[in-house]
C-alpha cells in the first residue's frame, strides 16, 4: 500500500529548520512521529501479530487460520 | 535485447583472445572517456578517483597474462568500477562523505581481493548518495552522478556513480552496495541491469556498512551475463565472515543457460504494481503480457503483508544505520548533508519496540513470500514506482527530502532486503520521454543461477532500449 499521497518537499531553510528539530532531544521525536505517518508507517505499527501466530514461533507446516477456528468448535 | 549494445564482459574476452584489442588500449579508452564526462557540462559526476598510474599498470600486467594464454578468467583485463563504499588499496573510502577515509586504504576489501584474483582491473571509485543512505544518488557535499539518458535527472541511489559509468558505457561492470535498493535503483533508472544476491552470499568484508541485516554488495553491469560472471568470482562464503559461512555451494554459473520459457512459473501481486506511475506501471503489465503470450505461466496472487516490506525496512535500516554511524556523529554531524542528517535523527529515535516489532513483521513477510516462491519460481514487480526524478537546483545546493520520491524509488525494493532473498533488475523499456523503466525478478534463496537463467530468457522478451545521450563506444 501508498504512504501518504501528499508530496512534502523540503530544501533550503525549511530542511534546515526541519533537521535542526529532529536533531532536538523532545522535540525530535514528534518529528520522528510526523515522518513516519508521512511514510505510511502507522499501518506497520498497527499491525496485531497475533493475528498471525506470533513470528516466533512459525512453524513451516503451520495449519491454515480457518482450521485452526474449526478445531475450537 | 538492446537496441544498440554495451560492451559486456565477454566482448572485452573475444577481443582479447583474438588481439583485436588488449587492455592498455581499453584502459586509455576509458579514461579519456571519464575525462570527457568531467569537462562537460553538468559533468557526469561517475567517478571520484582514479589511479592512473595503477590501472595502466594492471592492465599492462594483464595483457602479458593473456599474451601467455593464462588469462585468470574471462575477467581478464576487464575494468571494473568500484562504488566507493569499500576499502581499494591506495585509495580513500569517503562513503560519499567529506569526513570519512581520511587515510588511503592498506589493503583490499574481499571482494575486491576476488576480483584482483579473476584478473579484473579496478577502475577507480565511483560516487554514491551520501553513506548509502538515500535511494536518488544526490549529494551536494561530494559529487551527485548525472543519469546518461538525461543530464537534468537523477541516476537513483544509492550506487549513482556506478550505473552512470556503466549506463555510459565507460566499463561493463561496476560494484554497487544495497540494502535498500541501492543496486536495483540506479540500475533500473540508468536502463542497466543489476542484481543484489541472498544475504549472506557474497562476502563484505572492508565495506563501509550501513545497516547490517539489509546490506548486500553487488554488480551492476551492461547485461545479465555480466552479472553471472561477477557472480562466479566473487560468490562464497568467506573464513572471516560470520553471516557467510554455512550458505548451499554456490552453483557456478560460467555462460548462462536460459530457463525454458514454459517451464517458468511467475507471480505478481497488484498491491506491488498498479500503484506506481502510469508510465512504469503501463510497461510492467506489457512485460506480463509479452512474458505470458510467449509460454510462460503469469499469475496474479494477492498477498496480505508483502507490500509491507517497504515500511518493515524503513524503520530497520534508520535505526540500524543510526547505530552504525553513531561514533561519526558525535565529531561529524554538521558535515552530513541535510537529508542524511534528517534520517539519521529520526533513526536514534526510533524505539527498541518499534525495531522490534518491524523484525517480527519481516518475519512474518519472510514467511508469506518463501510459500510463494515455494508454488512460483519468480516474483516480479517494477524496479521503482517511477522513473528517474528531475534534479532541482535546491537539490544540488542544499540537499532535498521529496516524500513522494523517496516513496516512490524503494517501494519494491525493500522486499529482497527485508527477506534476504535474491532479486536481479533489467531494462523494460522506457516511457514516452526516454526513460528507462525497469522490471525487478525476485527468486528464491541461494539459486542466483536459476534466478539469472530466467532473467535472461525474460530479458530476451523485452523492448530494445535506446541509447543515451552520454555514452562511449569504448
Amino acid at each position: 500500500m501508498a504512504s501518504d499521497d501528499r508530496e512534502v518537499i523540503l530544501n533550503g531553510h525549511a530542511l534546515r529548520a526541519v533537521v535542526r528539530a529532529a536533531e532536538t532531544p523532545l522535540v525530535g521525536i514528534g518529528v520522528k512521529k510526523r515522518l513516519f505517518s508521512q511514510l505510511g508507517l502507522d499501518e506497520l505499527f498497527e499491525l496485531d501479530l497475533r493475528e498471525y501466530m506470533n513470528p516466533e514461533t512459525i512453524l513451516s507446516a503451520k495449519p491454515a487460520r480457518h482450521e485452526e477456528e474449526s478445531a475450537d468448535e | 535485447m538492446s537496441d544498440f549494445q554495451r560492451k559486456t564482459i565477454r566482448d572485452y574476452a573475444r577481443t582479447y583472445e583474438s588481439g583485436e584489442d588488449s587492455p592498455p588500449d581499453v584502459i586509455e579508452r576509458a579514461l579519456e572517456a571519464v575525462d570527457d564526462t568531467r569537462a562537460d557540462n553538468p559533468a557526469l559526476g561517475a567517478f571520484l578517483a582514479l589511479r592512473r598510474k595503477e590501472i595502466r599498470t594492471r592492465a599492462e600486467d594483464a595483457a602479458a597474462r593473456l599474451a601467455a594464454g593464462e588469462p585468470r578468467s574471462v575477467l581478464e583485463g576487464v575494468p571494473i568500477a568500484i562504488k566507493d563504499a569499500i576499502d581499494v588499496a591506495g585509495y580513500h573510502t569517503t562513503a560519499g562523505t567529506t569526513f570519512q577515509g581520511a587515510r588511503l586504504a592498506e589493503s583490499d576489501g574481499v571482494l575486491i581481493q576476488r576480483l584482483r584474483a579473476a584478473g579484473a582491473i579496478i577502475f577507480g571509485k565511483t560516487s554514491l548518495h551520501e553513506i548509502g543512505l538515500g535511494g536518488t544518488g544526490v549529494n551536494p557535499n561530494q559529487k551527485t552522478a548525472r543519469n546518461p539518458y538525461d543530464t537534468g535527472r537523477m541516476t537513483g541511489g544509492s550506487s549513482s556513480g556506478s550505473a552512470a559509468a556503466i549506463a555510459a558505457g565507460i566499463c561493463p561492470v561496476a560494484l554497487g552496495s544495497d540494502a535498500g535498493g541501492s543496486i536495483r535503483i540506479p540500475a533500473a533508472m540508468c536502463g542497466i541491469y543489476g542484481l543484489k544476491p541472498t544475504f549472506g552470499r557474497i562476502p563484505r568484508g572492508g565495506g563501509a556498512l550501513l545497516a547490517w541485516s539489509l546490506d548486500h554488495f553487488g554488480p551492476l553491469a551492461a547485461s545479465v551475463q555480466d552479472l553471472a560472471d561477477f557472480y562466479d568470482a566473487t560468490a562464497g562464503e568467506h573464513q572471516y565472515e560470520e553471516h557467510t559461512k554455512g550458505q548451499p555451494p554456490v552453483e557456478r554459473i560460467d555462460k548462462i543457460k536460459p530457463a525454458n520459457l514454459e517451464d517458468i512459473r511467475l507471480a505478481w501481486c497488484p498491491a506491488m504494481a498498479e500503484d506506481a506511475s502510469t508510465p512504469v506501471a503501463h510497461q510492467f503489465f506489457e512485460a506480463l503480457g509479452r512474458i505470458g503470450d510467449a509460454g510462460a505461466l503469469v499469475q496474479e496472487k494477492h498477498t496480505e503483508l508483502l507490500p509491507l516490506a517497504q515500511k518493515a525496512g524503513y524503520v530497520t535500516m534508520a535505526s540500524e544505520a543510526a547505530a552504525t554511524q553513531r561514533d561519526w556523529l558525535e565529531e561529524h554531524r554538521h558535515k552530513l548533508n541535510l537529508d542524511t542528517r534528517l534520517l539519521l535523527a529520526v533513526g536514534e529515535r526510533v524505539t527498541a519496540p518499534e525495531y522490534l516489532h518491524a523484525q517480527r513483521v519481516r518475519k512474518l513477510v519472510r514467511e508469506e513470500f518463501s510459500s510463494l516462491l515455494e508454488r512460483f519460481d519468480v516474483f516480479v514487480t517494477p524496479t521503482c514506482a517511477c522513473t528517474a526524478p528531475a534534479l532541482t537546483q535546491e537539490a544540488l545546493t542544499s540537499g532535498e527530502v521529496n516524500s513522494k520520491v523517496n516513496s516512490a524509488v524503494s517501494r519494491y525494493t525493500f522486499l529482497a532486503n527485508v527477506t534476504g532473498y535474491p532479486a536481479v533488475t533489467i531494462p523494460a523499456g522506457t516511457d514516452r520521454v526516454g526513460l528507462p523503466i525497469g522490471l525487478m525478478i525476485h527468486g528464491p534463496a541461494w539459486k542466483e543461477r536459476d534466478l539469472l537463467a530466467i532473467a535472461a530468457t525474460i530479458d530476451a522478451l523485452m523492448p530494445p532500449m535506446p541509447k543515451p545521450r552520454i555514452f562511449y563506444d569504448i
